[in-house]
């Protein structure tokens, strides 16, 4: 039986009270007896209204301070735990920005930090394990595919951006499926690991080009593994306007 | 319901001049809770003065600043309507408050993750408060950064053990999840926020 002891880092927790806690807002208390003695909802905190487009990399961190520091956001991970997410949504996307609303369990990443790719490209991995701790602050999640056990699935997107090359590839068929892609096992240039297959799926969305890539911790994926791909492909948000 | 009462802002200004202390420790007595529990509004607003200062640090890390107050008054809310049906010792009572504050800021979460263009900022707005020397302000920067590319469960996890104090049983019950599985997270946690931390530390001029 796992045994964990209750150990706390204290150099890190020190480090975490060090952090200002934002005063409430002015009317905080005022909102709250009202919707205390009304049973009513409370009312929204101007502070967290709704409705303006943010942007998509969490941090954002006063400028002068960020621009001293010399440390910009490179990268922001989530990890899913929504059931309730619409699997019917996986085509288009309210937003600029492509995404995933990733199944339970499932861990994102959205990230900018590959100098090759322009800033405003959009780049997002998922997994059904967690990423190698590191990769959040690297190009590509490669230690996390190395090390994918038989029934791990990565996958990595970029775009849509701009294509002006001369190869042609087909119109997206949404939602994405894996049989839309090209798949390599067993001693492909690349290959990240011997135990490791991927599927390509390079397709056009409108004018711009969308690279799915899927990785497999096996040469040969099950039926179970290729259905659990193509779930998670279904809830891939690209967005409506490109 | 009792609904005569002073004015809450009174309150609010209370928890912040007495400097009251964040910790688990703190912990209405057990008639403020009865009377609280019987729908006594005074004695809920003095259980939230109790535990406000915690469950605040404990939201913003979680969901960020601009979503914290939100996230609150809801979990307050949801608290005094679910305080009458509730069973259990009043030892447990902060453990609950956190739990539904928790729930609260999943939600959340999956809100905004439901609309994208509502990104969640977790940012922290770093300012110089005169406490220190550049650096240790520029380190609460590289600190933010760190935890905003943690998940919301993670960040969860680390703050409630490393920054408030829980035991991991009591953290395991709050965020729903087993003992192993807390470690887990606080070790993903945590090797994350050292190696941005270290990462700082040789990048920042000497």
């Amino acid at each position: 039986m796992l045994h964990t002891r209750s150990t706390r880092d204290d150099e890190i927790g020190a480090a975490l009270r060090t952090l200002p806690v934002p005063p409430h807002s002015p009317d905080f208390f005022s909102r709250l007896e009202t919707a205390l003695e009304s049973g009513s909802p409370p009312s929204k905190s101007p502070r967290g209204a709704r409705g303006r487009a943010r942007p998509i990399l969490a941090l954002a961190v006063t400028a002068t301070l960020a621009a001293a520091a010399g440390a910009v956001a490179t990268a922001t991970v989530q990890a899913a735990s929504d059931n309730s997410a619409n699997r019917n949504a996986g085509a288009v996307n309210s937003s600029s920005v492509t995404t995933f609303e990733p199944s339970e369990d499932w861990n994102m990443i959205l990230t900018t930090v590959d100098p090759s790719i322009p800033q405003d490209v959009a780049v997002v991995w998922v997994a059904n394990v967690l990423f190698a701790s590191e990769e959040s602050t690297t190009g590509f999640p490669v230690n996390t595919i190395r090390n994918l056990p038989s029934d791990g699935i990565v996958m990595t997107v970029i775009g849509p951006r701009e294509y002006t090359g001369e190869t042609t590839f087909p119109a997206a068929k949404l939602p994405l499926t894996i049989d839309q892609g090209f798949c390599s096992s067993d001693e492909y240039e690349t290959q990240p690991a011997p135990h490791v297959s991927k599927c390509l799926i390079d397709m056009m969305v409108g004018d711009k080009l969308l690279n799915v890539t899927v990785w497999f911790g096996t040469n040969v994926p099950s039926a179970a593994l290729y259905e659990q791909a193509n779930e998670e492909l279904a809830r891939l948000l690209i967005p409506e306007e490109i | 319901m009792n609904t005569s009462s002073k004015p809450f802002v009174i309150i609010g200004m209370e928890a912040t001049s007495m400097g009251h202390e964040w910790s688990p420790s703190t912990s209405a007595d057990d008639e403020v809770i009865e009377r609280a529990r019987k729908g006594d509004l005074e004695a809920f607003k003095r259980l939230v003065f109790a535990y406000d200062r915690g469950l605040r640090m404990f939201a913003v890390r979680v969901v960020g600043n601009e979503r914290t107050d939100d996230v609150l008054q809801e979990t307050y809310l949801k608290a005094f309507r679910a305080l009458k049906r509730r069973r259990g010792p009043n030892a447990s009572v902060p453990g609950w408050f956190y739990r539904i504050v928790y729930n609260t800021c999943l939600d959340d979460v999956r809100r905004a993750r439901r609309a994208p263009e509502e990104q969640l900022d977790i940012s922290v707005e770093v300012v110089d408060q005169g406490t220190g020397p550049e650096e240790t302000a520029m380190n609460r920067v590289a600190l933010s950064n760190a935890l905003a590319k943690l998940a919301p469960e993670y960040r969860a996890a680390v703050v409630l053990v490393d920054a408030l104090g829980f035991q991991y049983a009591e953290a395991a019950r709050i965020l729903g999840l087993r003992r192993g599985t807390l470690a887990s997270r606080l070790n993903h946690a945590r090797t994350s926020l050292r190696r941005s931390l270290r990462e700082y530390d040789t990048r920042a001029p000497s």
